[in-house]
């Protein structure tokens, strides 16, 4: 008893520490309502949110199992996945409330974004993001999902537009090629190019099947070869445009005078100059069947993993009148009728922050969708992959914006095989516009 | 007011003749209830939804918005690209159908007899059946490419020129039905099998000691004998040909410029990538009426008229 009250009697070093820890609480206890106020996810109930997304097997497993990790550091709830195939993906969001409510929240093909708008599908997460925080997306991130003054939600990544190839190979024929945007080429300088490497190639090795570009068409829809057409026009041109102001009309502007002349570059590249392979097999780059391979950051890593010999480089793509990329990826969307509101929203505004955007555009080896990130991402400030940045903050724009954007998507591929097949190019733009038209005016 | 004995006897009678139908029919009804219901079910219901569907219209987002009356029959009917569609998928039911029952038939000849041998070839030919259509049609896609392809790296390394199998027309319309026989030829290979094995060996036997060569033995025996399961086999592949759906999704794509833009996939089109369900459902039951007529004019040709005693 007697050493328990002589311990207990306070000393100076005690009395010390005491006004210490008073100080502390008493500080922690007035700036705790602050700490609340800049809490990004204050509100946050921690619900389970169903995630529609799409089936891409183990590699988009591992990357929605980091984000869940990430998600429930923040206070979030468990994610449960529902998953369709990829090309599914467009029936399943809009059909997602057709027995009840459906997802809480849609993983989407970015330019559908307006079509759901249209459908009264999403919800609108402007609240969810500061000035700050849209001043610091791309622009194409905004202008893609921003509609009548609401911002729908982010996008997954970036997705700048190159033509990869061998520095090794054009050294070959001692050409020097642009390294920026400054220096890029129109067509007519890169034919010259295409037909020199792919004759001495195809003289090199004996093979006839040796090709100077794939240019990725195919079974990407517009993403690639839209930009033909597009870049046949002046900026703010019909042929630019591709579709009315409104989205309801492409005749008069996927078939005008200008976007002819791309379009039948499309067919010349296949045949009169036949520098690119008909065939749509996506390998040709990664088996070396041909020498440059317009695609996007999402290539790197299997480029360098079949072809880890390659002194690999990029160049701007070209360009007829107008330097243009198409960019934009998937958005995470807010069903409208979802019973979680509060969180999906708070969901959205997690994938759209420097924490949850970075894993899924790790995941995806592409860009992030802020330019501050950026500086996080060195593989993206040097050569050959800051070319992928420079092409998003200057020459990229959203594709077409219309209602009804996957009906148009469809149809162009159609008619882009139809080109590559050799019909009349003129002929063929007439009746896609007409039905595209048709399509789209169901939209009005 | 009728009279109490007069009513209850018309009660009494009722009863009797339910209990008589009940008894003529009420086992059959029994064993016939499953196949009923699911014939309600997968195959009546399904078409009665798709003739309410089609009386419709539809916004992008696949909900009814409106009736339409027969507007969609109309302008399904008008469009020049269904019109070809459909003349299309006759013209691949006319050549598809001769060419499978030809080689089913072929290889249920040669394959008739029960050996070791013939078991593993015939599970050879059925193999296609097995493996997923769109697992098939990517063999196929890689196997035909124009530029990476094996079929043209064999015709290249044997002096003859690359054919560009998707992207032109008639090689695109002859890659797509090739697909669909290869897939379809064990099919009519069993069935032709089952025929066979149904003629009873002393009718040929009888006509072989009356002195008929292979030859007349084919033609005048098992030829005619085979009428049945010819006529199932038709009905089958002309079905088959006007359902070809995956080859041309997967490969084609309905191009080039049309070539392959048959019924059946413009009819997934017009659902799945367009949302226009009113639309598609008036074609498919256009398309539905049209293979009816079709099978109907078949069997009506096919008819067989014997049966053995």
């Amino acid at each position: 008893m007697t050493r328990s009250a002589l311990h207990a009697e306070p000393n100076r070093r005690d009395l010390l520490k005491g006004l210490s820890a008073g100080v502390a609480a008493a500080a922690l206890g007035g700036l705790s309502p602050a700490f609340a106020q800049s809490n990004p996810y204050a509100g946050l109930k921690g619900e389970p949110l169903e995630l529609l997304i799409w089936d891409g097997g183990a590699f988009v497993d591992n990357m929605m199992a980091s984000v869940q990790a990430k998600w429930s550091a923040v206070g979030g709830g468990t994610l449960k996945f529902r998953k369709v195939p990829f090309g599914d993906l467009d029936r399943a969001v809009r059909s997602a409330n057709q027995g009840g409510a459906g997802p809480d929240v849609f993983l989407a093909n970015a330019p559908n974004v307006i079509t759901y708008k249209k459908l009264g599908l999403i919800e609108p997460v402007t609240d969810m993001f500061s000035k700050e925080d849209l001043e610091d997306f791309f622009p194409t991130v905004r202008l893609g999902s921003e509609i009548d003054g609401e911002f729908y939600g982010p996008s997954t990544n970036e997705n700048g537009q190159a033509l990869y190839y061998d520095r090794q190979l054009t050294d070959r024929y001692g050409i020097k090629l642009p390294e920026t945007l400054a220096d890029a080429w129109t067509w007519d300088e890169w034919l010259r190019v295409f037909k020199e490497i792919q004759a001495g190639e195809r003289k090199r090795r004996g093979n006839e099947q040796f090709f100077a570009l794939y240019p990725n068409m195919g079974n990407t829809g517009l993403f690639f070869s839209g930009i033909f057409p597009r870049s046949a026009g002046g900026k703010g041109s019909n042929a630019w445009k591709m579709v009315s102001d409104d989205g309801l009309k492409s005749s008069g502007y996927l078939n005008s005078a200008e976007a002819l002349q791309g379009l039948q570059l499309i067919q010349d590249i296949h045949h009169k100059h036949a520098i690119a392979p008909v065939s749509t097999q996506k390998d040709m780059f990664y088996n070396d069947q041909v020498a440059f391979f317009c695609g996007v950051p999402l290539y790197l890593a299997p480029i360098k993993k079949a072809r880890p010999d390659i002194d690999l480089a990029t160049a701007p793509v070209p360009f007829i009148k107008t330097p243009i990329i198409h960019t934009g990826s998937f958005a995470w969307l807010v069903n409208r009728q979802t019973a979680k509101m509060g969180d999906a929203k708070l969901f959205v505004k997690f994938m759209g922050s420097p924490e949850g955007n970075d894993v899924v555009a790790r995941g995806w080896t592409s860009p992030p969708i802020r330019k501050s990130m950026v500086a996080d991402r060195p593989e993206f400030k040097t050569k050959p992959m800051a070319l992928f940045i420079d092409s998003i903050t200057e020459w990229s724009v959203p594709r077409p914006k219309v209602p009804g954007f996957s009906e148009l998507d469809t149809m162009w591929s159609r008619l882009e095989a139809d080109i590559v097949s050799g019909g009349d190019v003129k002929a063929l733009a007439d009746d896609a516009a007409r039905r595209i038209d048709a399509q789209l005016r169901r939209y009005a | 007011m009728p009279h109490p004995t007069a009513a209850s006897g018309r009660d009494i009678s009722r009863r009797n003749r339910s209990a008589a139908f009940l008894e003529g029919w009420g086992p059959a009804l029994v064993f016939l209830c499953p196949a009923l219901v699911m014939l309600c079910l997968f195959k009546l219901w399904p078409i009665a939804e798709a003739i309410h569907t089609s009386t419709g219209t539809f916004d992008p987002g696949g909900q009814r918005i409106d009736t339409a009356g027969f507007d969609n029959f109309g302008f399904a009917l008008s469009d020049s690209r269904f019109q070809w569609g459909l003349w299309l998928s006759l013209a691949a039911a006319i050549v598809k159908v001769p060419v499978q029952l030809a080689l089913g038939l072929a290889a249920a000849l040669m394959l008739r007899a029960n050996t070791g041998g013939n078991a593993l070839v015939r599970a050879m030919v059925i193999s296609p059946m097995f493996f997923g259509l769109p697992v098939t049609t990517f063999v196929f896609a890689y196997l035909f490419d124009a530029n990476v392809g094996a079929i043209n790296a064999i015709l290249s390394g044997i002096g003859l020129p690359r054919v560009a199998w998707l992207s032109t027309e008639a090689p695109a319309q002859l890659l797509v039905l090739g697909l669909s026989v290869w897939r379809d030829v064990g099919v009519t290979m069993l069935v032709f099998l089952a025929g066979l094995s149904a003629i009873p060996p002393q009718i040929a036997a009888a006509a072989r000691l009356d002195g008929a060569g292979p030859l007349a033995l084919f033609f005048t025996i098992t030829l005619p004998l085979l009428a049945r399961s010819f006529q199932f086999a038709v009905v089958l592949a002309t079905l088959a040909s006007f359902q070809i759906l995956v080859p041309v999704l997967m490969l084609t794509k309905g191009g080039p410029t049309g070539a392959t833009d048959l019924a059946s996939f413009q009819i997934y089109e017009t659902a799945f990538s367009y949302f226009d369900l009113g639309t598609a459902s008036s074609m498919s039951l256009l398309l539905l009426v049209g293979l009816i007529v079709v099978i109907a004019l078949e069997l009506r040709w096919l008819a067989v008229k014997w049966t053995y005693e």
